[in-house]
């Protein structure tokens, strides 16, 4: 018993904290970006879509060919690298726009009115066929790029943010305004929020409903590409990477309130600072029993526990009476 | 070989790799050659089927599974099954390893075609069964449990025990299926309220979580053995008769392990089919199809649907165990990574494309799928990229599957009829008779 | 493009190593000796003249056909190890001329090579009975631990000899069935992780470390060996974490808590796959202490993944960084048109064994699986190779390779032994 006393105090100081969170927020901001297009498409489709995880991995490949096809390292001047990676961005956006919206087509909308299983298990057909494509023709191994974008600033103590960090938190907010105000301000945004209200309706009502759902996935998928430029400027890449992300970003979306786009947004920085915080703090607060190496569990616990007691998630956006 | 290259050349025309940075940016020059051929068949099909040519995938009639005197055909079916190792072992042991492996699946099909097509719960985590079941015989079967034992309790347990328990199959085939049904219940209750794909996306968790924990229950006891695995697990054995003893034989014949496994599983299926046959059409089959087709319906008309649910989870968990145990003693090391979530994927597609809901479809739906994916696997990452390929192509064209239940043929063709959505005719009529 | 990238890592390499008697602050004791000289010079330049004669090699093909077996991963995610060992397997047939004369009977010899589906156990089980239903003579594979061992039975039951080229787990050879029928030609995990520890503390003088694994059946072993030897040595295990494996993972959590307990070094027990990530990460998160690990992730791999972040990082490595692999080396590029990723040295040395003992006693299996387990003072690729009577190889060199200028250079030669009995 003293020993997990013990346990509760040693280890944990505030520059410790500190930068787990940081850690944590940063890599929620990634969840957080990929969890937007998980939540428009959930919203309006009530749809899972597992593909959405690896048309974000074909994203980073395709960044991560640009940087390579025109030699980018970090011995470039600022100005040129920067020019390199939006060029990548633009280019992975366009890219995974364009399969979102032919994924869409050929593999959800026969499926509109089939039941509720089958487009799932064309979900997981599609991502099958993303991942092996790549596997297959592009590459099977790992990648990173080298450190790009250095500089750093001190916080506290060793503590610091370093600019990618900062990057990152500042796009991935800046994304979810834009989308935002696309959703509540605009004709197609208005829209999508009636699809999602009731499909029969909204279409009664003069919507188009293939353009709007199209449109969706179209969003969705360009947002993942963007990801995509936050993942390889910190991460490896590679071609199995996109389930699991996907898996964690359906759970980031489902945290935050499905359908729900600030809601999205954090359940991501949620579930990167539950990630962080406890792969880090376990042990201690477990007596031991528990380790870092359970750090994928948490993501999955936080799923079912969210699931189980409060369906509608943190912003309650739909009362999911499928849920 | 001439027609796998112009399979080959088909798939990805005459183009070479171009590296550059690890990368292959061939790739695009096979990504636009894709899309021109496929695309453009994928065009002329429209356009076809736009001037009145009806594009539609014939009903498939297998011969003694769908026709009308299923006894019969059932028994022929038994009887290939039985034939067919003795036959395979003529070719020495490959394809009989093939057969008994492709069988376990079916197996797997048919104890999750009880949680998926007749209840109607989207299970993603069935491999947590089959860990279960393979862990329990695994730990009980092997050095493990005697040596952690001997090292917790050192000074109550001996070493001696260290070589561990062995109990006979008779014993140990039920206790890993309850233990894996105990299981199914465990995560059941938490999931009550939960349908559809929300359902799908925790049972996928829990999948998960059952792995992970298989890969860290090494501390503070050691009860799994972690990453390692558990190895040293004994073949299954009754009295006297061990399955994996190459002594074995009968006059000058000898017997391999693995036949010994084919027939078990064998009478697993056959035990299995019985069971969930006579359940199918039961006062508690038809609270399942009630359930499946509109849980509030069912609880209106007094169904006890946590029960019910609950009794769900745990026959498919009991079959998927008893699965997971031969699997265990079969292969003799159990670790981790045998129990990825792929096979969840892999079982609930063969469900699927066998068409939910149906005994013969489920086993059809894992010979389908599995002998080939065993078969094909020097087609590498490309056996994928076909499967899934025809995963979406199956779903599309045919979401009843190869060999759909007669039952819920007649409710799909209703839904198409009616198309309100509402409950239907059988349901109704089974609610009725509870 | 290499040649600049080459140049900013060698940059990398001075600030790496710069920093590391700076990060350790108030009152740690730090690496005492990290400018320990590195092992140079001995490393004989490429011979072309060898890589000639391999290529043509001359065939004494003729007689009936005798097939040695090769288990692993040929496909999927791992299959650069597979392929690589293959190619082991392949060449020791070349230079042997592919075949043998026994008794003045000539044989043509052939690999009969079989993927084990990701090294799963119905994987495993599979091949090794198409091997057993194919007449192989022996087998070398598997080559992933798991695989290894649910083969072993169905290997052991047909009476054929199975060396694998890179299982390392202890239980493939310590609880195998007897009489014995595998073998293995590299390191255990338990002789492994010594030497990791060996060097961090005795070598480097580092005394405070953190152990890290990937909770893979191969990092978590190597790992618990390691954390073993430290003390023995007179160091201190500050931190235990674990990572998940996987492409593409986030390990900031577990360097920050490791860098909270102010180590000197980090022991990382594991594939490249996440040790590349791991050590970018680290010095991304201003960790500049050295990294130490196994032949999970002493490979091009790592090169590709860490770049200059990985400067400052060692690991050891079966085999001996001399003259004769640098040769080998040149002969494997030579003839398959790529480097040797991992394994091959080993596979090239178990065929060797197995050919040794065709040409001793033909094709006899039983004779053959004997032969093996007499091989003494085999003078191979990766070591001198005499199996005790478990089936492990007495005497190891490891070689501990240090990441410098982005590429790994030989360290420090170490060789370690295994009982004989």
């Amino acid at each position: 018993m003293e020993h997990c006393f013990d346990l509760l105090t040693s280890g944990i100081t505030p520059e410790g904290v500190l930068q787990q969170l940081i850690n944590g927020i940063a890599l929620g901001s990634i969840y957080a970006l990929i969890a937007l297009g998980y939540s428009m498409v959930y919203g309006v489709l009530e749809l899972i879509n597992f593909a959405h995880g690896d048309v974000f991995m074909i994203g980073t490949f395709i960044i991560f060919g640009v940087v390579q096809a025109t030699h980018a390292g970090p011995e470039m001047t600022f100005p040129l690298l920067l020019a390199v990676l939006l060029l990548g961005t633009v280019l992975a956006m366009v890219a995974c726009a364009a399969l979102g919206f032919a994924i869409e087509k050929i593999a959800y909308r026969p499926l509109r009115n089939a039941p509720r299983l089958a487009p799932l298990i064309s979900a997981i057909g599609v991502s099958f066929v993303l991942e092996a494509w790549v596997t297959t023709y592009v590459s099977d191994r790992n990648h990173a790029l080298p450190t790009l974008i250095r500089g750093e600033w001190p916080i506290y103590g060793y503590v610091s943010v370093t600019n990618v960090q900062v990057l990152m938190v500042i796009s991935s907010i800046l994304m979810m305004v834009g989308l935002q105000f696309l959703v509540r301000r605009t004709r197609l945004g208005r829209g999508m929020r009636a699809v999602a209200q009731n499909r029969e309706a909204a279409a009664l009502m003069g919507v188009n409903l293939d353009s709007v759902i199209s449109f969706t996935f179209v969003i969705g998928s360009a947002l993942a590409g963007a990801a995509g430029l936050l993942w390889v400027l910190n991460y490896s890449t590679s071609n199995s990477i996109g389930f699991l992300l996907g898996l964690k970003a359906f759970t980031a979306a489902v945290i935050g309130g499905i359908g729900n786009i600030p809601g999205a947004m954090l359940g991501g920085f949620f579930l990167g600072l539950a990630e962080a915080l406890g792969a880090a703090y376990i042990s201690n607060i477990s007596c031991g029993f528990f380790s870092s190496s359970y750090q994928s569990v948490f993501a999955f616990a936080l799923l079912i526990l969210i699931l189980v007691f409060r369906p509608s998630g943190i912003l309650r956006e739909r009362v999911s009476e499928r849920a | 070989m001439n027609v796998l290259k112009a399979l080959e050349f088909l798939l990805h025309g005459p183009f070479g790799d171009y590296p550059v940075g690890g990368l292959n940016f061939g790739s695009l020059l096979v990504l636009c050659w894709q899309v021109a051929v496929f695309g453009g068949l994928y065009l002329a099909i429209r356009i076809l089927a736009k001037r009145g040519l009806r594009v539609s995938i014939p009903h498939v009639r297998l011969p003694g599974l769908a026709g009308r005197r299923p006894l019969r055909d059932v028994r022929v079916l038994l009887a290939i099954a039985l034939i067919l190792p003795l036959v395979e072992m003529l070719t020495g042991g490959y394809y009989l390893t093939v057969t008994y492996n492709v069988e376990l699946y079916v197996l797997l099909a048919i104890g999750l075609n009880i949680v998926v097509g007749y209840t109607g719960l989207l299970d993603l985590g069935y491999v947590a069964f089959f860990a279960v079941g393979a862990y329990v015989y695994g730990i009980f079967a092997s050095p493990q449990l005697g040596e952690t034992l001997h090292a917790t309790f050192h000074f109550l347990v001996p070493a001696t025990v260290g070589s561990g328990v062995h109990i006979s199959m008779l014993v140990m085939l039920p206790i890993a299926g309850l233990a894996a049904a105990g299981f199914g219940v465990l995560i059941g209750i938490p999931t009550l309220r939960l349908r559809g794909d929300y359902l799908a996306i925790v049972t996928l968790g829990f999948g998960e979580i059952t792995r992970i924990f298989a890969q860290n229950l090494d501390t503070p006891v050691n009860i799994t053995n972690g990453p390692n695995g558990v190895v040293r697990i004994d073949d299954m054995f009754i009295g006297g008769y061990s399955f994996g003893d190459i002594a074995n034989h009968i006059g000058p014949i000898s017997i391999p392990p693995f036949l010994n496994y084919y027939y078990l599983v064998l009478l697993l299926i056959v035990i299995t089919v019985f069971f969930v046959a006579r359940l199918a059409t039961s006062r508690v089959g038809r609270a399942w199809t009630a359930i499946r087709e509109d849980e509030v319906a069912a609880e209106v008309a007094g169904i006890h649907t946590r029960n019910l649910k609950l009794l769900a989870y745990a026959s498919g968990g009991f079959f998927g165990g008893m699965a997971g145990a031969v699997f265990a003693a079969g292969s003799h090391v159990i670790a981790p990574e045998s129990f990825q979530l792929f096979l969840s994927v892999l079982v609930l597609c063969m469900v699927v494309v066998g068409g939910m809901g149906s005994i013969q479809g489920a086993a059809v739906g894992a010979v389908a799928i599995g002998l080939p994916y065993f078969l094909s696997s020097q087609l590498a990452s490309l056996r994928v990229l076909i499967f899934g390929v025809i995963l979406v192509l199956m779903i599309t064209f045919r979401p009843q599957g190869l060999l759909p239940s007669q039952q819920r043929q007649a409710e799909l063709a209703e839904t198409v009829d009616d198309g309100t959505g509402l409950p239907h005719v059988e349901a109704a009529a089974d609610l009725r008779q509870l | 493009m290499h040649l600049r990238k080459g140049l900013a890592l060698a940059a990398g390499a001075v600030v790496g190593l710069a920093a590391c008697g700076s990060s350790s602050s108030a009152g740690t004791t730090g690496c005492t000796n990290l400018n320990a000289t590195a092992l140079g010079g001995s490393v004989g330049a490429p011979s072309l003249a060898n890589a000639a004669d391999m290529v043509a090699a001359p065939a004494t093909v003729g007689g009936a056909v005798v097939k040695i077996g090769f288990q692993g991963m040929l496909a999927g995610s791992s299959k650069n190890y597979g392929i690589d060992a293959k190619n082991g397997v392949q060449m020791a047939i070349d230079d042997a001329g592919g075949g043998f004369t026994f008794n003045g009977t000539p044989y043509t010899l052939e690999v009969d090579a079989q993927d084990d589906v990701d090294a799963t156990a119905a994987g495993a089980q599979t091949a090794a009975q198409k091997l057993a239903d194919d007449k192989v003579v022996a087998v070398v594979g598997g080559i992933f631990s798991t695989a290894s061992i649910a083969a072993q039975k169905i290997y052991h039951d047909n009476g054929i000899a199975q060396i694998s080229p890179s299982a390392t787990n202890p239980k493939y050879t310590d609880q195998q069935p007897t009489p014995i029928s595998s073998f293995r030609v590299i390191g255990r995990d338990d002789q492994q992780g010594p030497i990791g520890a060996d060097l961090l503390v005795k070598t480097l003088g580092c005394k405070n470390i953190a152990v890290v694994d990937d909770k893979s059946t191969y990092g978590a072993g190597l790992a618990a060996a390691a954390a073993t030897q430290i003390p023995v040595d007179g160091g201190t295990v500050v931190a235990t974490e674990h990572v998940t494996a996987g492409p593409g993972g986030d390990f900031k959590s577990q360097l920050t808590t490791i860098k909270g307990k102010n180590p000197d070094a980090i022991y990382y027990g594991g594939y490249s796959q996440e040790a590349g990530p791991f050590a970018k990460q680290a010095k991304d998160l201003g960790l500049n202490i050295p990294i130490a690990g196994g032949d999970g992730w002493q490979n091009s791999d790592f090169k590709d993944l860490a770049g200059a972040s990985g400067d400052g990082a060692f690991a050891s490595n079966g085999g001996p960084a001399v003259s004769s692999l640098t040769d080998f080396q040149a002969k494997y590029k030579a003839k398959f048109n790529q480097d040797v990723f991992q394994y091959a040295p080993q596979a090239y040395d178990a065929t060797n064994i197995i050919i040794a003992a065709l040409k001793k006693d033909g094709p006899d299996k039983a004779k053959i699986i004997a032969d093996i387990g007499a091989t003494k003072d085999y003078k191979g690729i990766s070591g001198t190779i005499s199996f005790n009577s478990k089936g492990d190889v007495i005497d190891t060199v490891f070689t501990i390779w240090k990441f410098t200028g982005g590429d790994w250079k030989p360290f420090k030669p170490v060789t370690t032994h295994n009982p004989t009995s």
